[in-house]
């Protein structure tokens, strides 16, 4: 079951990824005046015209959520940097 | 008895593991299994060997296999691990029966990901990793006249560069819009898509691969803008996680298909460490976990690996990918965000762009360079950057790397002191630029 649950993230993830890459290509090109990826086709119609839409529209906390609910070294420990504080010396 | 550490792979994450386990415990017994007749060597120089501008790949071993010997490490050469058994703490390896171990680090490193077309497995499929098979295709690339690399990634870009200057046609095809698309954005990409095409390489963008065709070896690539016939094809996929063997053993992968390794690149499995491609690592902004980072990261993660397996306390850190290559005529590079990265992940930014030039504007061979700059809305804390340029990238994607680490902010950028040294600095530093035209936008 645990597997298959990691199996079905990275496929979700990896299938997530590739269409927002391809909707954020088309935003970027737009306004730099570079190729514009081609139309969607097939299955990549829903996820690149829906889904992207969609993801975009989730409130980041929610967004943030499910990301770090994901399988991942993220979950383990991991130490961040602090800004420090006051004068160097 | 000394503590007997395994480690499988021998690559920059497994050397570096081997070196920080015997740092750590000079006593410890250090056990590399590599399935190649070498070590310790830059597989990143082959495309420069290829290319001419390094006269021989000798240059890239790091060291001789007798200081290996002489450091107190045991290098299996051209040996196989076909099986781990964490409950027995054992290995089975070929030729070699079982093997016991201590402490075991996994550092197996990647693949290049399947292609997953007809005609995958014909001859003249060059996959750019081992140095042996580097120096035999070598010498093939005197005899070739066309050649097509397949995918603009990092390793496509070095190669459609090598092969330009080996004077080979080469064609680049691709199925995004630019190269390193998400990576970087279309007016950081185009200085060097302009600079290939003005050195011969004819580019094929939102071009679908659909097949390798030819009898026996590769003869023509088929692609959705028709085929391109040619005499040897590059493929420079994406890097995936070498994770077989691991998962086999009942090891977990993340999201990014990558081991799940902590700070002290420990697994959650017990007595078991994991470094370099194999794994995947938080990135320090988004906290996403990532993996394929580049060599340099997988020699620090091996040597933390390495030193805690033995017995220390280190710990790796997050991560914020600085980068940077020669790419054509140009030097590009960066450090987390692209704008096209970040708008794919949602993320609100604010940007600054900044031309300017590498030296004193009188002095010879004064280089352009253009900065973007990618701030985080409200506390224009910096989150991305990307540049291009003839001089001075890597180590401004360095700096930027450290200053998103930092927290460093745009308004702080943009009052940065900078170098001036003719030769060597202009009098106006490009990032402060950038920051300065956010802020310019801020303000309206």
């Amino acid at each position: 079951m645990a597997t298959a649950r990691r199996g079905f993230s990275r496929w979700l993830r990896a299938r997530s990824e590739q269409s927002l890459k391809q909707a954020a290509c088309a935003q970027i090109a737009a306004r730099y005046g570079g190729r514009v990826p081609p139309a969607p086709r097939g299955a990549d119609r829903f996820w690149v015209s829906v889904y992207a839409p969609v993801f975009h529209r989730l409130p980041r906390g929610l967004r943030t959520m499910v990301i770090a609910r994901m399988p991942g070294s993220h979950r383990q420990n991991w130490t961040y940097p602090s800004r420090p504080a006051g004068p160097a010396v | 008895m000394p503590q007997r550490i395994a480690i499988i792979g021998g690559g920059a994450a497994g050397i570096g593991a081997a070196g920080g386990a015997k740092a750590s415990d000079p006593s410890a017994e250090v056990v590399v299994f590599t399935e190649y007749e070498d070590a310790a060597y830059s597989p990143c120089g082959i495309p420069y060997v290829h290319g001419k501008e390094i006269p021989d790949f000798q240059r890239l071993f790091l060291a001789p296999k007798e200081a290996y010997v002489e450091a107190g490490i045991d290098i299996r050469y051209e040996t196989r691990v076909t099986r781990i058994d964490p409950a027995g703490k054992t290995l089975d390896v070929e030729g070699q029966g079982e093997v016991a171990w201590d402490k075991l680090i996994v550092a197996t490193g990647f693949d290049y990901a399947d292609p997953g077309v007809p005609g995958s497995d014909l001859g003249n499929l060059y996959y750019v990793k081992n140095i042996r098979r580097a120096m035999e295709w070598d010498k093939v690339l005197d005899d070739v006249r066309t050649a097509v690399v397949v995918e603009a990634s990092p390793l496509g870009l070095e190669m459609v560069t090598a092969l330009l200057h080996r004077g080979i046609t080469t064609h680049l095809v691709d199925p995004t819009p630019w190269a390193l698309s998400v990576a970087t954005d279309p007016d950081i990409a185009k200085p060097v898509e302009d600079s290939w095409v003005e050195m011969g390489a004819q580019l094929h963008f939102n071009t679908r691969l659909e097949a390798f065709r030819g009898s026996g070896t590769v003869s023509s690539v088929s692609t959705s803008d028709g085929d391109i016939d040619c005499d040897l094809a590059v493929v420079c996929t994406a890097k995936v996680a070498n994770t077989r063997l691991a998962q086999a053993a009942g090891l977990k992968v993340g999201s990014a298909g990558g081991l799940i390794v902590d700070e002290t690149m420990k697994t959650p499995t017990a007595d078991v460490w994991a470094a370099g491609d194999c794994v995947e690592i938080p990135h320090g902004v988004s906290t996403v976990p990532v993996q394929g980072l580049s060599g340099s990261h997988a020699y620090a993660q091996g040597k933390v690996a390495g030193a805690n397996a033995a017995g220390g306390r280190r710990r790796y850190q997050p991560v914020y990918v600085p980068w940077g290559m020669v790419a054509g005529m140009w030097m590009i590079g960066g450090v987390s965000f692209s704008e096209t990265l970040a708008t794919a992940l949602g993320m609100p930014y604010v940007l600054g762009i900044g031309q300017g030039i590498s030296r004193a504007r009188y002095y010879p061979d004064v280089k352009p360079v253009r900065v973007k700059l990618l701030g985080e809305p409200g506390t224009l804390r910096l989150i991305g950057a990307q540049m291009v340029g003839g001089e001075g990238i890597k180590e401004r994607a360095d700096h930027l790397a450290m200053a998103v680490r930092a927290g460093i902010t745009l308004r702080e950028l943009a009052t940065m002191e900078n170098v001036y040294s003719p030769p060597i600095g202009a009098l106006n530093e490009p990032i402060a630029l950038a920051a300065q035209n956010a802020l310019s936008r801020l303000d309206g």
